[in-house]
């Protein structure tokens, strides 16, 4: 079959390789329709997620039909369509039963490395390094779906690809972000990045009854898209200073809830980001925290800062002084994707959320090194992309 | 008040680090030889890790990784304590555990152990290079849902002893699980196949076959990524 390699930072490679197979009991095999490329995904491109290895297969959105399962499968069959959760879950520790998906205590190989970083190790993830499991990704043709039962979701004739794809991973990602807000009847929520998952996250924040949403980016297109999908507030922060923007805007008072929907990648702009690349450099640090720094010190007394954008390792300079006094809540985490595939689903279903309208871009996988190149450099206007097999 | 004591020292006494330290350090220092040997090639994973070590050197103001992973294998023998939660009832774990034969399902070092009667059973370790280190053990203590322990019988290549122990955790969290587990040269002179197994023996290799004793009775299966495709050119 045929698959998208990492071989090296900013080095793709579409392979030939051997068809997955069954390797333990509760395992399915998933022949893939659709993936797409995620923001996350670009981390591992650019070199800043550790632990990637040549010839990794990528991608860990992805849709498409179960060919073969294991002798514990229960609740699938082949033949059935089925969208997949990019965290890998067991569905029997503390953590799963808790609906704490993307923390599962058991589906880390590699648990020992991740623990060595972070003190516990959480969920493995598919295609993405082997501290979250060296699990083979699906940008390719076919993939092995561990703890099938607790890790597919069955979708229904009426919803496509394009839309079943984006709740593997984006959509829940975007409406935990903004369930994480505790939101309030008329809130305003600021959201850091209009990419998928910060766009997603604005239409989250109004579904859970945010009154304004403000979109913070410096891509008019993105910005020009928060608008129209969202209806946010733009504010480029290469025009504008981003934190007497969000003063004025809300009466001084600043936004009940701020996202981060941008992670450790974030450009920035002045001292911080020069600060950044220097830590970078040096080692010293693996992160840049523009955007939580922003959120921090943007956000109202008592309100809520929400980290969705991805963070690897360390990060420096965080205003904890302000957190502190001004009674923050910081919230954060890798998506439970399995807590919120099914009622995101009914929401597609019922026509109450189309999230696909964040897809700007479709390849053929084959084209999967143009594609991370393009959404890379968000060239022609590039939001999403998928890749069809 | 209750205050926490260790309940087994986990350092010999030429270690002068703390248990916490000392398990990161060997994690890490696991980890990156794993890789070392596996690969041959250490440097992407070096520069991997290097955030997290850095910090970790940072905060101790030590640079001695590799001198106390040396320790940690030099040493003459092995006495580990190590605990883990399982998310399912004791009388489940008691009973796995208690049919010995079951052992090799999880621990990698053990090859197979032998159930002779309902005390005594025989036990074969595998030290790198193919050999084999056996001895005869024998039950000395046991209390059904509560704890096992054993000891070598005299005689053997090795002497080991052993207890576990089984007790519910608290906020139905399934069972807490200890493992006291000890490898002693017996008498002075230690054969060059016990060497290799003592020094083949870490924490982290106890710890990780824990986590496969709690992933099979959780899950049914220990997870893994071995044997699964990935992009590879041809003779790569
Ligand atoms: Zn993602
Ligand atoms: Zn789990």
């Amino acid at each position: 079959m045929k698959a998208l390699c990492w071989y090296g930072k900013r080095d793709l490679r579409v392979m030939e390789v051997p068809e997955p197979e069954i390797l333990g009991p509760r395992d399915a095999i998933v022949r893939v329709s659709l993936s797409a490329v995620c923001g996350s995904d670009l981390h591992l491109y650019n070199g800043h997620v550790p632990s990637m290895e040549r010839g990794d297969i990528l991608g860990h959105e992805f849709v498409g039909t179960v060919v073969d399962v294991g002798g514990r499968v229960e609740g699938f069959r082949p033949g059935d369509r089925v969208a997949v959760p990019f965290t890998i879950s067991c569905g029997r520790c503390f953590f799963c039963e808790r609906e704490l998906w993307s923390l599962c205590d058991n589906s880390n190989p590699n648990a020992y490395a991740a623990e060595a970083l972070y003190g516990y190790s959480p969920a493995g993830i598919y295609g993405y390094s082997h501290l979250f499991g060296g699990y083979a990704g699906g940008q390719a043709e076919y993939v092995r779906v561990p703890f099938a039962d607790s890790g597919l979701l069955k979708l229904p004739e009426s919803v496509s690809d394009e839309k079943a794809v984006l709740l593997c991973d984006v959509f829940p990602t975007g409406y935990m972000a903004a369930e994480n807000c505790s939101i309030q009847e008329g809130d305003t929520v600021a959201v850091w990045g209009a990419g998928p998952v910060g766009l997603l996250a604005m239409k989250s924040a109004s579904l859970l009854g945010a009154e304004r949403v403000i979109a913070i980016d410096r891509f008019p297109e993105r910005l020009g898209l928060a608008s129209r999908l969202a209806d946010a507030v733009a504010l480029n922060y290469e025009d504008v200073d981003v934190d007497e923007a969000l003063r004025d805007i809300t009466g001084g008072m600043g936004p009940d809830a701020c996202i981060d929907a941008v992670g450790m990648e974030a450009h920035g702009k002045g001292h911080g980001r020069v600060y950044d690349a220097v830590k970078n450099k040096l080692r010293a640090e693996t992160d840049r925290p523009t955007a939580l720094r922003q959120a921090i010190l943007a956000c109202r007394k008592g309100g809520t800062v929400s980290i969705a954008g991805a963070y690897a390792g360390y990060v420096d300079k965080v205003p904890v002084g302000a957190a502190f006094n001004k009674g923050i809540t910081i919230k954060g985490g890798q998506t439970h994707v399995q807590k919120y595939m099914p009622r995101l689903l009914n929401l597609v279903e019922d026509g109450k959320a189309d999230p696909s309208d964040v897809i700007t871009h479709s390849f053929g996988l084959e084209e999967g090194p143009i594609a991370y190149e393009v959404f890379k450099h968000k060239e022609d206007g590039c939001v999403k992309v998928v890749l069809k097999p | 008040m209750t205050r926490y004591e260790p309940r087994y020292p986990k350092t010999g006494k030429d270690v002068n680090v703390g248990p916490s330290e000392r398990l990161l350090s060997v994690l890490l220092g696991g980890y990156m030889a794993a890789r070392g040997v596996r690969k041959g090639r250490l440097g992407g994973l070096a520069t991997a890790l290097a955030g997290g070590y850095l910090m970790y050197r940072g905060s101790t103001g030590r640079c001695n990784l590799y001198e106390k992973i040396g320790v940690s294998t030099a040493r003459r023998a092995i006495e580990i304590d190590e605990s883990v939660i399982i998310n399912r009832p004791v009388h489940e774990i008691y009973s796995y555990w208690r049919n010995l034969g079951n052992i090799p399902e999880f621990m990698r070092h053990i090859e197979e152990v032998r159930v002779i009667d309902d005390k005594r059973s025989h036990w074969v370790a595998s030290a790198p290079g193919g050999i084999k280190v056996e001895w005869d053990a024998e039950i000395t203590g046991e209390r059904e849902n509560e704890y096992i322990a054993w000891k070598s019988l005299p005689f053997s290549d090795i002497e080991s002893e052993g207890m576990v122990e089984f007790s519910t955790a608290p906020g139905h969290r399934g069972t807490e699980l200890r493992v006291h587990m000890i490898y002693n040269l017996p008498g002075d002179g230690a054969s060059a196949p016990v060497q290799r197994l003592l020094a083949a023996i870490s924490f982290r290799q106890i710890r990780e076959e824990l986590r496969r004793f709690k992933q099979i009775m959780e899950t049914g299966e220990v997870p893994t990524t071995e044997g699964q495709v990935r992009g590879r050119a041809v003779g790569e």
